[in-house]
């Protein structure tokens, strides 16, 4: 098993080049990174996923054989290739002992979760505050030694992540499969019946909700309607009501506010940037909408489609229904972990180390090395090390300012290039043969589909259902706010901090992920059209301009 | 209307006696015969052929098929369907259902069987010839049963076929068998020999999900399990099997044929402590009856049911297009 993190930076203007000396295909996953990453986050989230992809993987039976990462104009390009067999007998050797070691993980899923991952994960993010704590009185030394365990702790939870991701997709693909082989219908009947599942997700959500309401009931909703986002703190912090709003607000991100827009280490948090969640309590105050009240729907609804499921099995034979029985109970952790590793891992692993981070950018502007605390993500991880790990470079502040300058004008033409979708070799299409490539097609979507009319633009089907209105294109979760009730979203990808949105959009559309990807997910939830997988949506499409959404077919009509 | 005729030759339950051919026909005989054999049968009464033949008489049914002409036929089998039952018949029926119903531990559910006396010997087979109808589930449903299988012994089939066996086939008369259905969870035919070689130390298992007809009719490649002389599995081949035939869940349907998940086609339909078992109870019943045997089953609710016995037979055995559903 080869690792290797590769990390380049291109002149600028762009070239888009792989490293010489790696073949084959790197992929640019356009739906959980649409926009380049900073430095920082490359240096630590590539390596950390380079291990702990394999390491799952192998851990399953299903080896890689090549993992790289490297960034190109700070844009990230993954390779993950399994394994090749030499032979058909060895070939059905590996088929064998991955559908073996999966069915054991499959039935483990929640087991696994409770008793080992998560005490693990929180151990993690408890060490992570706990360092960050220590960063201000600690030692050059100490620090070097903090940055090699959070490197340490980065690559354990992207581990993790994988160890919880590969049977928690196949479980939920195999649950999809069994349903529509016995009852027909499509993608979307089956995953009613895993809706409702509680999670932190459901909770935070839940609890933004309730914020909303308390801030009605102390008459501030005018306040929080009326006024741009950025003015509402001084506003809230004027009054008494404001300010008893704030301290409930406080408390609650506290609990559910160490995460951030997208996957990057540099962006700040909900904690830092209290815009982002008044924006979204600002969001359920003008649409009324209530997120408890939508859960227990979306859990009577399982129900019913659960109840409806088991009558129409009642005259199968018994083993018919066992399977039934088995694969719901294991696609129904599925849906929750979906949910509970992503708050988790995804948000609160990557806020934690943000904090940590940028707690060592204090300690840099301190020192006078930097000139703002979140400069520190401009730099690389071991450029950070070697600052403390040597005092000579410590000293050097001028070349550090400079490299810092030199990196944000980077990152800001970097925003405005469009990386191609891969590098290298151009992708080969995967055996269909094994469920866990279906899962993974379905979740990330496959290659673009072709629309045969010039109004059009085919995706997969997401969330059936059809609705026209004006759109709402937004590139970033910031422009995402802007989003009125009735809109319909365009995207280049949603991930889990834009789920308030789906209580607001008529409709979304995004460029990235298919039928198993999280935005179809979420979309299903709150009972909207989904269109997922649209390439070249947020180009072709423009706010304001009326389009037709068809979730069942896929199918997006732009009009005007 | 009262009877001439004992009440208990009227019903007889199967599971309790061993009951004469001429009264319940040659299904009800055979079924009383596996269950004082000790065979687990589902349980089960007859209708006799008396109850038949008080019924004709009163709506002036003719006794022999000689005496009728085939444009006579649909008239009567008109006149057998719309006749309102006599109330002491239809207390009975009533009775014996509701007895049925109260000791079912498997389902709801009762098949009605036409049992007619000429049927199922070594020399010649009407098996096919007369109805059967599944999943039944209350009174009502149960008397048109009834009413259905007497009037299909006046089919134009069952007719010519009378006219053809001679004088002694002649006798019109037929006994109905209401039995609990079995709901299937794996359906199984065993020969109690190799259906080759006739080696009889060797037992052969086919068995698939659900209903039997799937296993009977050749609709799917099924398990085929090889059983030696010991009793012990020394072969278990797995077949694709991809269909299979289940209850309708709608009612007035009988069954239907659907799909069977990729997962559990290649999975085996028994465990090898379920052939075994399967395989001793064959031999047992086959030795009893003194004849190598194709007897046919199911195991539904983790229980062994034994559904039919007849004697291997290569001419006589039925196939394909039979109206008859064995399950």
């Amino acid at each position: 098993m080869v690792i290797e993190m590769e990390n380049e930076t291109k002149a600028f203007p762009e070239a888009w080049e792989k490293p010489a000396h790696l073949s084959g295909t790197f992929h640019q996953d356009a739906m959980h990174f649409p926009n380049p990453l900073s430095p920082l986050a490359n240096s630590s989230l590539n390596p950390a996923f380079a291990v702990g992809l394999p390491t799952a993987a192998q851990e399953l039976n299903a080896p890689m054989a090549n993992a790289h990462i490297f960034a190109c104009n700070w844009y990230r390009f993954e390779q993950f290739d399994r394994a090749e067999p030499k032979s058909e007998a060895e070939a059905r050797a590996f088929h064998e002992q991955a559908e073996a070691t999966m069915k054991v993980e499959l039935g483990r899923l929640g087991e696994r979760w409770h008793q080992e991952h998560l005490p693990a994960i929180r151990a993690i993010l408890s060490r992570l505050a706990e360092a960050e704590g220590e960063i201000q009185r600690a030692s050059a030394a100490q620090i070097v030694a903090i940055i090699d365990e959070a490197e340490a702790a980065h690559r354990e939870l992207w581990t993790i992540h994988f160890r919880i991701a590969f049977p928690m997709l196949l479980g939920m693909q195999l649950f999809d499969e069994f349903y529509q082989e016995v009852f027909g219908g499509t993608d979307g009947d089956s995953h009613v019946l895993l809706l409702g599942v509680e999670s932190e997700s459901m909770k935070a959500a839940i609890g933004l909700s309730d914020l909303a309401n308390s801030a009605r009931d102390l008459d501030l909703e005018p306040a929080l309607r009326e006024n741009p986002a950025d003015q509402l703190l001084s506003i809230l912090g004027a009054t008494e009501p404001g300010r008893k709003f704030l301290v409930a607000l406080d408390a609650y991100l506290d609990e559910y506010g160490y995460r951030q827009d997208l996957f990057d280490m540099a962006s700040p948090t909900w904690r830092e940037d209290r815009t982002i969640p008044l924006a979204n309590i600002r969001n359920y105050l003008v649409t009324g909408r209530e997120a408890r009240a939508e859960y227990e729907s979306r859990k009577q609804s399982a129900e019913a489609a659960t109840k409806a499921a088991r009558e129409q099995l009642a005259s199968y034979p018994e083993a018919i229904r066992g399977q039934f029985e088995g694969m719901l109970g294991i696609a129904r952790v599925g849906s929750f972990l979906q949910e509970e590793h992503n708050f988790y891992i995804d948000q609160q692993g990557l806020a934690r180390l943000h904090d940590l981070y940028l707690s060592i950018g204090r300690r840099l502007v301190q020192e006078g090395v930097l000139a703002e605390a979140d400069d520190v993500f401009m730099l690389l991880v071991d450029e950070l090390r070697n600052l403390f790990a040597n005092p000579d470079a410590m000293a050097q502040t001028d070349f550090v300012r400079a490299l810092v300058q030199r990196r944000h004008e980077e990152m800001e033409i970097a925003k405005t290039l469009t990386p191609p979708p891969f590098l290298g070799d151009p992708p080969q299409e995967p055996p269909a043969g094994d469920p866990m490539v279906r899962a993974m097609g379905r979740f990330f979507g496959g290659p673009p589909l072709q629309s045969a009319a010039s109004d059009q633009l085919q995706g997969n089907p997401g969330s059936r259902g059809t609705v026209s209105g004006k759109a709402r294109v937004a590139r970033t979760l910031d422009e995402a706010m802007n989003l009125q009730p009735g809109e319909i979203l365009v995207a280049v990808t949603t991930m889990p901090p834009w789920t308030p949105l789906f209580g607001i959009a008529a409709a979304v559309v995004t460029e990235t992920g298919g039928p198993l990807s999280h935005c179809a997910i979420v979309a299903r939830e709150y009972g909207i059209p989904a269109v997922v997988g649209a390439h070249g949506a947020t180009s072709r499409i423009a706010t304001g301009q009326t389009i037709s959404v068809d979730g069942g077919t896929g199918v997006v009509t732009l009009h005007e | 209307m009262a009877f001439a005729v004992d009440p208990d030759d009227l019903l007889i339950w199967l599971t309790r006696s061993t009951a004469e051919r001429a009264l319940v026909g040659g299904k009800g005989a055979s079924l009383s015969q596996l269950a004082a054999l000790g065979a687990p049968v589902p349980a089960a009464f007859a209708l006799t052929t008396r109850v038949y033949q008080e019924f004709a008489s009163a709506i002036a049914i003719p006794e022999r098929a000689s005496q009728v002409t085939d444009a006579d036929l649909p008239g009567i089998r008109e006149r057998i369907q719309q006749a309102p039952l006599p109330p002491a018949i239809e207390a009975l029926i009533t009775s014996g259902y509701e007895t049925l119903r109260h000791g079912q531990t498997c389902s709801s559910a009762v098949a009605v069987r036409s049992s007619a006396t000429a049927e199922d010997s070594a020399e010649c087979s009407f098996a096919g010839l007369h109805d059967t109808i599944l999943d039944v589930r209350d009174v009502e449903t149960l008397i048109g049963a009834v009413k259905q299988c007497w009037a299909s012994l006046w089919s134009d089939r069952a007719v010519s076929y009378r006219r053809a066996g001679g004088f002694a086939a002649d006798e019109a008369a037929i006994g109905v068998v209401v039995q609990e259905l079995v709901p299937s969870d794996v359906s199984f035919v065993v020969f109690t020999a190799d259906p080759v070689s006739n080696d009889g130390d060797v037992l052969m298992i086919t068995a698939s999900w659900g209903l039997g007809e799937a296993v009977v009719s050749g609709l799917v490649v099924p398990d085929q399990i090889v059983i030696d002389v010991d009793g012990l599995v020394t072969d278990y081949k797995i077949g694709d099997k991809h269909l299979m035939i289940i209850p309708a869940d709608k009612p007035g349907q009988c069954t239907r044929e659907v799909p069977v998940p990729k997962a559990l086609r290649s999975l085996p339909a028994l465990t090898h402590e379920q052939a075994m078992d399967i395989g001793r109870t064959a031999r047992s019943i086959a030795s009893q009856l003194g004849y190598k045997a194709d007897i046919e089953g199911a195991i539904a609710r983790g229980s062994l049911y034994i559904l039919q016995a007849r004697p291997i037979t290569t001419l006589t055995r039925p196939h394909g297009n039979q109206v008859e559903v064995n399950a």
